[in-house]
């Protein structure tokens, strides 16, 4: 799955907004219902990092004053 | 009325099918969860985003997503949301545990994908959706999580019950202080979630 879905979305290319992470948030939801236990070290530090990285993300900054 | 009432719909099925998938119903031996949530689910958002396909309203739209790009991707999601559903817990594994990270998978994107709907369009929604902008504004509001770390309120939220979870696992802290916690991360998915199906919704023309 996650070696198709790159390809996927590299030939959706006409979607200007939101699909992409429409689609990543219809994964994080089958992703928590398929989670069947306790997140492991290294999932625990991908997550971190991910939050750590929303920090630099433009998406994340504020409206300049 | 109509579209009041079409749109009460949509929320409810988009609403439905996560809580369905996340938390799971069980009837005898019957996992409902498994093939509701996920068909809920998609068929909320099928029937929200299908006006995409309809003839252009010269009113401006908040967002391009031509549907029928989108109905591939949603075929995808219907086969692993409503085939495989909900899987059972691990022995062993804490159910507080594990509901704080599933929360806290969907929050993630919850949140990416509010904040970039925004991002794509900010004078649009700062004009015609000030109150989905502002919104945005205070998730991305910086935050000191701690002590010196700064970062913006949507992931400072989830670095807090992260962290909450974690004393909870090395016993240095207690299920009530993580729920908790939990509730208001949870509150602020909701918010996000329920702003995600408002600002993809056609403006009115009449």
């Amino acid at each position: 799955m996650t070696m198709l879905l790159p390809i996927v979305l590299q030939y959706l290319p006409t979607i200007e907004t939101g699909a992409e992470h429409l689609w990543a948030w219809v994964m994080s939801v089958r992703a928590a219902a398929q989670q069947s236990g306790e997140w492991t070290d290294e999932n625990e530090t991908q997550f971190r990092a991910a939050l750590q990285a929303s920090g630099k993300d433009a998406a994340y900054q504020p409206d300049p004053k | 009325m109509k579209d009041q009432l079409q749109l009460i719909a949509q929320v409810v099925l988009i609403g439905l099918g996560p809580v369905l998938a996340k938390h799971g119903v069980t009837i005898g031996n019957a996992d409902v969860d498994q093939i509701l949530g996920g068909l809920s689910l998609l068929g909320g958002i099928i029937w929200k985003f299908w006006h995409w396909n309809a003839t252009p309203s010269a009113v401006p739209s908040a967002i391009t997503v031509p549907i029928k790009q989108v109905v591939p991707l949603l075929a995808f999601a219907a086969v692993f949301l409503g085939a495989i559903g909900c899987a059972p817990l691990q022995p062993g594994a804490d159910p507080i545990v594990v509901n704080v990270e599933r929360t806290e998978t969907v929050a993630k994107s919850s949140f990416d994908l509010v904040l970039n709907v925004d991002n794509s369009k900010r004078s649009f929604f700062a004009t015609n959706a000030p109150g989905f902008h502002n919104f945005c504004e205070w998730l991305r509001a910086r935050q000191t999580v701690e002590e010196t770390n700064s970062l913006p309120r949507a992931s400072a939220l989830l670095v807090s019950l992260d962290d909450v979870k974690l004393a909870y696992k090395a016993g240095r802290a207690t299920s009530n202080e993580v729920y908790a916690v939990l509730y208001t991360v949870q509150s602020a998915e909701s918010q996000a979630s329920a702003w995600m199906t408002v600002v993809t919704n056609q403006p009115s023309t009449h």
